[in-house]
């Protein structure tokens, strides 16, 4: 019984699966089961499912055709397809892999989202060019802000960002992370890496390879290198093959210390143009339904202006 | 060197040295050092610090005179007097213990929190009662409502609350810290309590005697027998001498499900009655400050009807 595995996210971009860091985890689960999958081009919304939540897994088999929102639940659903991300684990470690992954998404990822979104200049220049990529500009520049308002909305009330504790708590987790990984150890859990590996895996390439000119996090990480050691290793694994493959993570050793991070930046921008002038493998419907989306637009506008031009409510007089 | 410490917290209730977890946390941290402090009566405000955070620990030598706010910098205090909360640890130790501190602090009580404050009949029945206590009505009023208002923004913007998966994210969290201490363990690491049995005694201890009507995560507690008997061997241990004697927590054994609840609640409810009637050891200053409270409040509507009527603004007439 063959399964059709594919992915609903938002584009990659900056030669890293995706830019949240729950998808790219999923994807590099995905690749420890060696499970073929389908990325669906073009960016998903999240707004696809009741759950309001990205990654979107869709296991499409002769007999059912199942769509499961949410990383935790796409997790669950990979072990009908034969893989557990908990296998070989004592329970204890399988509730030390919750407690990290909390830690994970509900502290690291909130400063990465703040250095991403709520730092105007990172906002500006890196992280609302990226979001939301297959839209159109209007709807693009609308989406990328309403995502930043949600975010802000939610940064707002967290207490230690409140209290301006932000890089003090990043800096405790990576510690935290960088302590538990070890010197000696390949994966979290012995020889085969597991569903924190992909996790860890997937927030540190989200801030590592995102050119954001003021990327203190970056900064941070560089700091550990057992950590970009274990990124490395999972890199040349499984993502080094064929069509994805995720480029070696350039670190300029210079002794100025804005210079390197100018030089990944320009170098990860230059990565950037290059994906984005080859040859997008958007379908016909993708490129359809973009024509349709701004041929409506400008529609509306130029009916709107019609209407009010030439319809009794409004005068425009010029004057002499 | 004799120092004094002095923690500043809300007034206790229910028979338990806090309803804020992390002031019964650092109060149960500071009998396993065994060391001798005073509680401020009455309720501290948050805003008593620049950094809007309570538990506060005042700690006053011949030297010098110390307020350290908040329950991570309080727990590096303790060491300034001897006490390590992590002694004895290894770093992967600790680490894990940072973990399942985010997992505590960062899921569970906001549980806690949506239960005690954002359901209606809870708030109204129970903690609206409990917290600010020793402030007046009109302003224990205001402050109980500001509080719910600013834990319901903070809750209204959590992803996993925003979805319904309050009580799952409950049951997964009670399922990880009880796997975690196992069968076996007395405290969490070893023969010694430590800084992560603090914080699981004060977060359980809170859920488990709050005498809510709907208290559906204590029923959720009230399945893991090795939470239960954790929580009853720290309180055998360290809170059964004098005056601060905690009450066993009574759980009665009927088959009828919601008759047990409503036993403990209105056992609860005897007790807080208790100690509410027995003589309240507020000092003279305090008894002044709550008159002059209550005189200044009357004073200020007193004198805002004499204006309105005896001003020339506002006439009212009575109509025949």
């Amino acid at each position: 019984m063959s399964a059709q595995i594919i992915l609903y996210q938002d584009s990659g971009a900056w030669g890293i699966p995706s830019t949240c860091p729950k998808c790219t985890a999923l994807q590099t689960l995905l690749r420890f089961a060696d499970v073929t999958y389908a990325v669906s081009p073009g960016d998903a919304s999240p707004s696809m499912t009741e759950q309001n939540e990205l990654p979107v897994l869709r296991v499409a088999s002769d007999k059912e055709d199942v769509v499961v929102p949410g990383l935790e639940s796409c997790v669950e659903a990979l072990s009908s397809v034969g893989y557990d991300a908990y296998g070989g684990l004592t329970p204890a470690q399988i509730a030390e892999t919750k407690a990290f992954s909390c830690l994970i998404l509900d502290r690291l990822d909130l400063v990465r989202q703040y250095e991403w979104y709520l730092a105007d200049n990172n906002f500006n220049r890196c992280t609302s060019k990226v979001r939301y990529q297959s839209a159109s500009l209007p709807v693009r520049y609308v989406l990328t802000r309403l995502e930043r308002h949600e975010i802000r909305k939610r940064l707002n009330v967290t207490p230690w960002i409140q209290r301006g504790q932000i890089y003090q708590v990043a800096k405790e987790c990576l510690e935290v992370l960088s302590t538990r990984l070890g010197e000696r150890r390949k994966y979290f859990y012995g020889d085969t890496p597991r569903l924190l590996d992909a996790l860890v895996f997937g927030e540190i390439v989200a801030q590592l390879y995102a050119p954001v000119p003021h990327g203190r996090l970056r900064q941070m990480i560089l700091e550990y290198p057992n950590l970009l050691k274990f990124v490395e290793n999972i890199r040349q694994t499984y993502f080094s093959n064929g069509m994805d493959e995720m480029q070696h993570f350039e670190k300029n050793n210079q002794s100025n210390q804005t210079s390197p991070i100018r030089t990944a930046y320009e170098a990860a921008v230059q990565r950037t143009k290059q994906v984005f002038s080859s040859k997008k493998e958007t379908s016909p419907i993708e490129e359809a339904r973009k024509a349709r989306n701004r041929n409506f637009i400008i529609a509306a506008a130029t009916s709107f202006l019609i209407f009010l031009l030439l319809g009794n409510d409004v005068e425009v007089q010029v004057s002499e």
